[in-house]
């Protein structure tokens, strides 16, 4: 196959897959799920350390070497705290990549795009890599890469919801828009939802809790795997025409019959 | 009075730790693993030896966990 990489900040990946590390039963099945994605990107979380009882080290689990760290602003309801907890995960991983989410509603956990535009532009000239997730918004879209961001990530669906490709028709323009990369990121629930979003044209995706809860996690991290390779080819292959009538495939002459 | 606020809860200590590194092996929490705040400033890990602990002050001690 030809060289076919994504490339984000001047930095190329192989994998079109970036993993969130949440959910997992264990360090264990979430170290075994990210290396069997042969994803190259994985997000992380801040949160207080637990003064009381011993903090496990989930980080010694990923191979950093393989999988660059992308650190989400999650938990942050407005700009400010967003680049607060951005510049708290520098301060502790050196890296200045970052997903920025800014999510002020509990229940649906819909991103605030007034505030995460705000805070891209904070971040981008703090010399942050920024990676902004956005509700599929198209004029949101537009403006976040004008202000530097470095690719745009529009929901499929609300986080942890599986309910797949609801945004469908607003992800198509976002696309047809970008002059950088577009991320399909939540609520993609199989591995069907991340191939139809890669034959979109979707540059990649970001799946998390299909693959932590699923009932095998190894075995839904290879499945999207595979997902993403098949959409990814798709979509490059260029699709055939849709028809409202049938078009024989076999050919109409010489067949076993007299005619009359 | 030797109290400090950390994460959000009121600690008293019979003698603060002079700096931030010690105060971390009286918690008996793994510094390689962790970020500070103190009142509000980002302190760099390589600096946590150097980190005086005063009365008073409100810490935030962050790490990584598993996010999506």
């Amino acid at each position: 196959m030809m060289q076919d990489k994504l490339i984000i900040a001047g930095k190329e990946f192989d994998s079109r897959l970036f993993i969130g590390t949440g959910k997992y039963s264990s360090n264990q099945v979430m170290a075994e799920s990210i290396a069997a994605s042969k994803s190259e990107m994985v997000t992380v979380a801040l949160r207080r350390v637990d003064i009381e009882n011993e903090n496990d080290d989930m980080l010694a689990a990923i191979d950093q070497e393989k999988h660059l760290l992308l650190p989400n602003t999650s938990g942050a309801r407005d700009a400010k705290e967003a680049v607060r907890l951005a510049k708290l995960a520098r301060a502790a991983s050196g890296i200045n990549w970052l997903k920025l989410e800014v999510t002020p509603d509990p229940y649906y956990l819909l991103p605030d795009g007034t505030e995460t535009l705000k805070a891209a532009e904070e971040l981008v000239k703090d010399g942050f890599i920024v990676l902004p997730y956005i509700n599929a918004d198209p004029i949101l879209a537009k403006k976040l890469q004008d202000v530097g961001t470095a690719t745009v990530m529009p929901l499929a669906s609300p986080i942890g919801s599986n309910q797949g490709l609801n945004t469908r028709a607003s992800i198509e323009i976002i696309i047809k828009q970008a002059t950088v990369p577009v991320v399909v990121d939540a609520g993609l629930g199989l591995p069907s939802h991340a191939a139809d979003a890669m034959e979109m044209g979707a540059d990649a995706v970001l799946v998390n809790t299909a693959i932590a809860a699923a009932g095998d996690p190894i075995l839904m991290s290879k499945a999207f795997k595979q997902a993403v390779k098949a959409g990814r080819r798709g979509y490059l292959a260029g699709k055939a025409a849709i028809s409202s009538e049938a078009n024989a495939s076999s050919p109409l002459t010489g067949f076993l019959r007299d005619e009359n | 009075m030797n109290k400090l606020t950390i994460n959000g809860t009121e600690k008293e200590f019979d003698k603060l730790p002079s700096t931030l590194d010690k105060l971390l092996d009286e918690m008996k929490i793994n510094h390689a693993t962790i970020v500070a705040e103190i009142d509000g400033q980002i302190i760099p890990r390589d600096t946590f030896e150097q980190t005086p602990i005063n009365a008073d002050q409100k810490i935030e001690l962050i790490r990584f966990v598993g996010g999506g």
